[in-house]
């Protein structure tokens, strides 16, 4: 009775998933390519208008500078917390006093709900009360002071700083118990050959996980595409557009500018860049990979 | 065997397909209906009614008293009330407008964001009852329906006007930088500026981080004092233009007043909500709000805090932006006993106890109802009163304005704050997406 073997029964059991989600998943996006040579308010009749609205995308600098903001999310996600979470992982991973202690620390942010960080990290930067202002003061760096959220050209860093602070506690806990999987047999016989830590490190530790850290890689990369709520409660894409990533910008326009049109013709271009980008992404990491 | 299979294969998925349809069912009306049950009145009808919540103010509670007392004294009526706060309420209303779904009542804002409910079909005329309130109480009259009527068709019945202007003052730090009296003339309200921030005062709270303070309480009063009242009406039909010097003039006050620095630094990062905080705690010598802001004002106040209220003095038109309150509008698929339920809950509602309960909390009422004998208004609120009525009203734009365009006057006033625009690309901006929104 080798059951998998029959096609239907495989079929039994995967069809409710895929029904689900293609019905969620798939379908919607379909429907957004549809939408997005439409123009429609919500409410009333939908006038077709072909490729009208990417048209106006394209001229639009918003989105531009919303796309550039995604890059920067993506390229601080990815030199900023892989490198950050894998320095703590190989630290904390000897032996040494309140290992666990830094352990539970780091991977606080990763429970924390994105709307308290947000509200928090505000209050941290706000120009008048914040934190970090009044400890640059308290220091004697008061020229250092900035209005962090409120001034165009440092509302972007400081909200990179926060994604980057939200997500190093996830790849610091991935690392980690990658690392409790490399071999102590080789790390002593590297010990036995008189290899110094630091040889040890680039020579048998980062090669044994490479293939977790490529993994880090693209989920970091994918998870700062989708980058909405945090930005969305911190600065809802102000002040003028300067912290406006492709999604809040979407959003914006559907549902507050009520350009159900325009609005999917935006999601279309960020499933089209998405796509793109992750394409890239697998093809240079596989080449590394031979 | 295999035979057997296949029967138990398609039994499987005809079940998993007639589960998703249940599903898709309308799932508010089974909720509702559950809800219904445990309140032991199977055969009442039931009414669903959204509205916003706005926790601890005044004129919330009083609006909302009366809803539960309706629910209490009808039986025969089952009303369920769901609220969602403020700033999250439009975006709930018009998605679920988008998807078809909506309540049986709802409420909404008059002019510019009743218009695509209307033109979708999403909302029903209440003409065949407002004689209860023109002919039968008197309440009100019939131009008093005019910022919820479109083509001629009343949607909804006012409650209160909303002046989205006030100016709300620290009398003891004014009198401290020597003005006994809030400035009467513009020049000398931007030498009060100055003082104030010569004796290192905050002279202005602002919180514009949602962005809409900018464009309802300060741009909707100062632009009108250039353009007058046919301004956007113009706008609307060509033959004005965002890009007009008087427009642009109105935007060059809010760049003047972030240049001289009337406005806290972190302006673009705090609330409007903070913002009232800030004036309250000391950290600004005044706060420009709408007249609800005279609620939070009240409730949280010091009681050694001396505040008084005024308007922006500027080019010796004394118009405040005003426009009607929310009202409660009638789904369109509404009918039969439903319907008549919904027009017994909106007669009961907007009624002389509503009225009363309002003026009592000092908000600005439409409607013919005398002030009662036990109110006991606050001199601030009889000083708020006083200032309205002698004020001539101004349209609000994001009460006129397409949403689209509206949002764009938002950003752009967010912008010439951080320096982004100049008030004349703002001006050119804004007039774009108006030029793109009508054709």
């Amino acid at each position: 009775m080798h059951l998998l073997k029959k096609p239907w029964i495989i079929a039994v059991g995967v069809i409710p998933a895929l029904v689900i989600y293609l019905i969620f998943s798939i379908v919607p996006i379909f429907i957004s390519f549809y939408y997005s040579l439409m123009s429609w308010n919500g409410f009333s009749e939908m006038q077709f208008i072909g490729l009208a609205n990417f048209k106006e995308v394209f001229q639009d600098s918003v989105f531009w500078v919303s796309v550039r903001n995604n890059i920067l999310v993506v390229l601080a996600s990815v030199f900023g917390q892989i490198p950050i979470a894998l320095a703590l992982a190989l630290l904390l991973n000897r032996k040494m006093k309140g290992a666990k202690f830094f352990r539970t620390i780091g991977f606080m942010p990763v429970v924390i709900s994105t709307v308290v960080i947000s509200i928090t990290w505000r209050m941290i930067y706000n120009s008048e009360y914040g934190m970090i202002n009044n400890f640059l003061e308290a220091i004697g760096l008061g020229f250092l002071q900035q209005n962090w959220l409120g001034d165009p050209t440092w509302a972007m860093v400081a909200v990179c700083i926060t994604i980057i602070w939200q997500f190093v506690g996830l790849y610091f806990i991935i690392f980690l118990s990658a690392l409790q999987t490399v071999p102590s047999e080789i790390l002593e016989a590297a010990d036995l050959d008189g290899a110094s830590e630091w040889q040890k490190t680039i020579h048998v530790v980062l090669p044994s996980i490479w293939n977790i850290i490529l993994i880090s890689v693209v989920l970091c990369i994918s998870g700062s595409l989708k980058t909405f709520d945090l930005i969305f409660v911190m600065t809802s894409g102000g002040p003028a557009n300067s912290t406006e990533v492709m999604a809040t910008y979407m959003y914006g326009k559907t549902f507050e500018g009520l350009r159900y049109g325009y609005g999917s013709a935006i999601s279309v271009l960020i499933f089209v860049f998405s796509i793109a980008l992750i394409l890239i992404t697998t093809k240079l990491l596989r080449r590394r990979e031979v | 065997m295999r035979r057997w299979s296949k029967h138990v294969f398609l039994g499987l998925i005809i079940l998993f397909i007639s589960l998703l349809t249940a599903c898709s069912g309308d799932s508010g009306e089974e909720t509702a209906s559950d809800d219904g049950d445990s309140n032991a009145n199977g055969d009442a009808v039931e009414l669903t009614f959204w509205k916003s919540e706005d926790v601890g103010r005044a004129d919330y509670q009083a609006f909302m008293d009366i809803v539960e007392k309706f629910d209490e004294e009808n039986p025969d009526i089952d009303l369920q009330v769901d609220t969602t706060p403020n700033a999250d309420y439009r975006t709930r209303l018009n998605t679920q407008a988008a998807g078809g779904q909506l309540p049986d009542m709802f409420q909404v804002w008059p002019g510019a964001e009743l218009e695509p409910l209307v033109e979708g079909g999403a909302v029903q005329p209440i003409d065949d009852i407002v004689s209860y309130w023109t002919e039968e109480t008197g309440l009100l009259d019939e131009e008093d329906f005019a910022d919820f009527s479109v083509d001629g068709n009343p949607y909804a019945v006012p409650a209160n006007t909303n002046p989205t202007h006030m100016i709300f003052y620290d009398k003891d730090m004014l009198a401290d930088a020597g003005y006994e009296e809030f400035p009467s003339t513009y020049e000398e309200f931007l030498q009060l500026i100055d003082d104030l921030n010569a004796n290192d005062i905050t002279p202005m709270a602002l919180g514009n981080s949602d962005a809409w303070v900018l464009q309802s309480v300060y741009i909707s009063t100062i632009a009108d004092r250039f353009t007058g009242n046919d301004f956007l009406e113009g706008v609307a039909n060509g033959e004005r233009a965002f890009t007009d010097s008087d427009f642009v003039q109105s935007l060059e006050v809010i760049d003047e007043l972030v240049k001289k620095e009337a406005f806290n630094e972190d302006l673009n990062t705090i609330d409007s909500s903070q913002m009232i905080d800030y004036f309250l705690q000391g950290r600004a010598a005044m706060v420009m709000d709408g007249n609800w802001g005279i609620s939070a004002i009240l409730e949280n106040m010091p009681e050694d805090k001396n505040v008084g209220v005024s308007m922006i003095p500027l080019n010796d038109k004394k118009t405040i932006s005003t426009v009607a309150g929310t009202g409660v509008a009638i789904n369109s698929e509404l009918e039969g006993e439903k319907l008549e339920a919904a027009h017994t809950f909106l007669q009961y509602v907007y009624n002389q106890d509503l009225w009363e309960e309002l003026i009592k909390v000092g908000r600005p009422i439409i409607a013919n109802v005398e002030v009662p004998d036990d109110a006991e208004l606050h001199p601030l609120q009889e000083e708020m009163l006083d200032l309205i009525a002698e004020s001539d009203p101004a349209p609000v734009y994001d009460a006129t304005l397409i949403p689209a365009v509206n949002d764009q006057l938002e950003n752009e006033l967010q912008s010439i704050t951080v320096g982004g625009s100049t008030p004349k690309e703002a001006a050119e901006n804004i007039q774009r997406v108006q030029e793109s929104e009508q054709q």
